[in-house]
């Protein structure tokens, strides 16, 4: 294809895509709708800072923050068992001149490690927080399922890709001393890839973290749930005080990974 | 460990490729010491990895201890496997652990499942530290045991990776040029320690080299040149004229020993 078929074919998307979600730049210049967000904007430049509810505030974004630890505990706990069937060089079947059959029968565990994994993590949060307060009921608990459930299927394939980007010669003369996929692991991988792991655990840390806010817009506790609440009431000053909260929390949290990174170096 | 090749033994990387081995026979008796020379691209390494079963051939037959081990099944090729030991020219230890623990993983040959797991998560037990200590004290590394490998140098690191094998006792020992880039005192420990282990031990020694010197003070010389054998008799008979033919051959430069 050409570029200029290639550019067509672009545009195209585009505009049927712009066609197909409404997309009108008119709307935002509407009056009323400017009416709307100047009343919106308003509201941050009086965030409401009343101590009574500057409490609420603050008892909600621990809440978030509690959310965030357990649901990185799922996914820790949910991960662990799965990595070492999802790292593909950990595979016992690579030794050559075995039959086709017990190359496919050493590689199903793999398949099925990754197919689990891929499935959690496929869907979002907010579909898995709707399942779970079905299963649990309104709360913070539900949450962190929603959150935990899809952190583990991002933890194992990160996880798992470090493995995979280990050094081979030192793996490999600890797998001909005859080590099993677990020993491997322990002794080899663990080691040389422990840096990042760390580091990518952190990290799913603070996703889960910015997920706990949003989980609470079905009902899944923290602060999106206060934050639903005082839209819908068209609260705005509360509104402000809210996502300023989550500034900061967000800023903190950064600060505090970027800590426990430097300190585990 | 006694090696046969035999029949011809030839290796292709890819169906229909230029053969990386070609027409091998060679015999080796258990507990012989043979260097292995050649120019890079020789077939050195697909020799060794022709006997970890890391290859298999496409003609002829390999035999360790009369067993054909294209025959093997998987366990099978587990076990021969813990009884080869190998050695690199990188070491091939575990960075991010210590020398100890690397040393310690050499005693996972002859142990079970469950050792290599315990001994990540909490080390030897007396008995192993102190038949690795007494290997490092060989090497004269004892003081450090518990630094990181990442720490050492070259020439300590392969002794740390000798220290490995002399853990191990393997009644086989592939050594791919392990005295490549170390300095000249921890060359002569490695080698010292690997010629005990061929001696005291009965361990059979393949040594590949491109130190012709180093090659001399083996019992007997392979020389490899494009895959095929080009001399095979012992280290005394060795001349330069047969060194100098082998690295010719290949297109390569010869070895400054034999210039």
């Amino acid at each position: 294809m050409g570029r200029l078929g290639f550019g067509t074919v672009l545009a195209l998307l585009v505009i049927w895509s712009a066609r197909g979600t409404g997309a009108d730049p008119g709307l935002l210049a509407d009056p009323a709708a400017r009416e709307r967000t100047s009343r919106f904007l308003s509201g941050f430049l009086h965030p409401n800072l009343s101590g009574s509810y500057l409490a609420e505030v603050a008892n909600a974004m621990l809440s978030t923050f509690q959310i965030s630890i357990v649901a990185l505990v799922i996914g820790i706990v949910i991960a662990i068992p799965l990595t070492p069937f999802a790292a593909s060089n950990l595979l016992v079947t690579r030794t050559p001149g075995l039959p086709r059959w017990r190359r496919a029968v050493g590689a199903l565990p793999y398949q099925v490690a990754r197919n689990v994994l891929n499935l959690l993590r496929a869907v979002p949060e907010l579909i898995w927080a709707l399942v779970f307060v079905t299963a649990v009921g309104l709360g913070p608990f539900a949450g962190a399922l929603a959150i935990g459930v899809h952190a583990g299927g991002l933890l194992g394939k990160l996880w798992a890709e470090q493995i995979e980007a280990v050094d081979e010669g030192p793996v490999e003369a600890i797998r001909l001393l005859g080590v099993g996929r677990f020993g491997l692991i322990g002794l080899g991988a663990w080691p040389l890839a422990r840096q990042n792991i760390l580091s990518l655990t952190l990290y799913q840390w603070e996703c889960n973290l910015r997920a706990a806010t949003v989980v609470g817009f079905v009902g899944a506790g923290g602060i999106g749930q206060q934050l639903d609440v005082s839209i819908r009431l068209f609260a705005y000053s509360e509104t402000a005080t809210l996502m300023l909260a989550l500034l900061v929390m967000v800023f903190l949290a950064d600060s505090a990974s970027t800590l426990v990174r430097r300190t585990v170096r | 460990m006694r090696v046969e090749l035999s029949g011809g033994v030839s290796v292709s990387y890819r169906r229909g490729g230029p053969p990386a081995l070609n027409g091998v026979d060679v015999r080796i008796r258990s507990g012989d010491m043979v260097a292995v020379i050649g120019a890079s691209g020789a077939g050195k390494s697909t020799l060794f990895r022709l006997l970890t079963r890391g290859l298999v051939t496409s003609g002829g037959r390999v035999s360790i201890d009369g067993a054909d081990i294209a025959a093997l099944s998987l366990s099978e090729v587990r076990t021969l496997r813990r009884r080869i030991g190998t050695i690199h020219q990188r070491g091939d230890l575990v960075d991010g652990s210590t020398v100890m623990r690397n040393v310690e993983i050499g005693t996972l040959a002859d142990a079970g499942a469950l050792a290599a797991l315990a001994l990540a998560v909490r080390g030897g037990g007396p008995r192993v530290q102190a038949s690795c200590r007494r290997a490092l004290r060989t090497l004269e590394i004892e003081h450090l045991a518990e630094a990181r490998i990442g720490e050492l140098s070259g020439g300590e690191r392969q002794r740390a990776a000798v220290c490995r094998l002399l853990v191990q006792r393997p009644g086989l020992i592939l050594a791919d040029e392990p005295t490549a880039s170390v300095d000249e005192r921890s060359a002569a420990l490695v080698l010292g320690a690997l010629r005990a282990l061929s001696g005291d031990n009965g361990s059979t020694l393949l040594l590949a080299t491109h130190d012709i010197d180093v090659a001399r003070q083996a019992d007997r010389v392979v020389a490899l040149a494009r895959g095929q054998v080009v001399y095979d008799g012992p280290s005394s008979r060795c001349g330069d004229d047969v060194v100098r033919a082998a690295y010719a051959r290949a297109g390569d430069l010869a070895p400054a020993a034999a210039t």
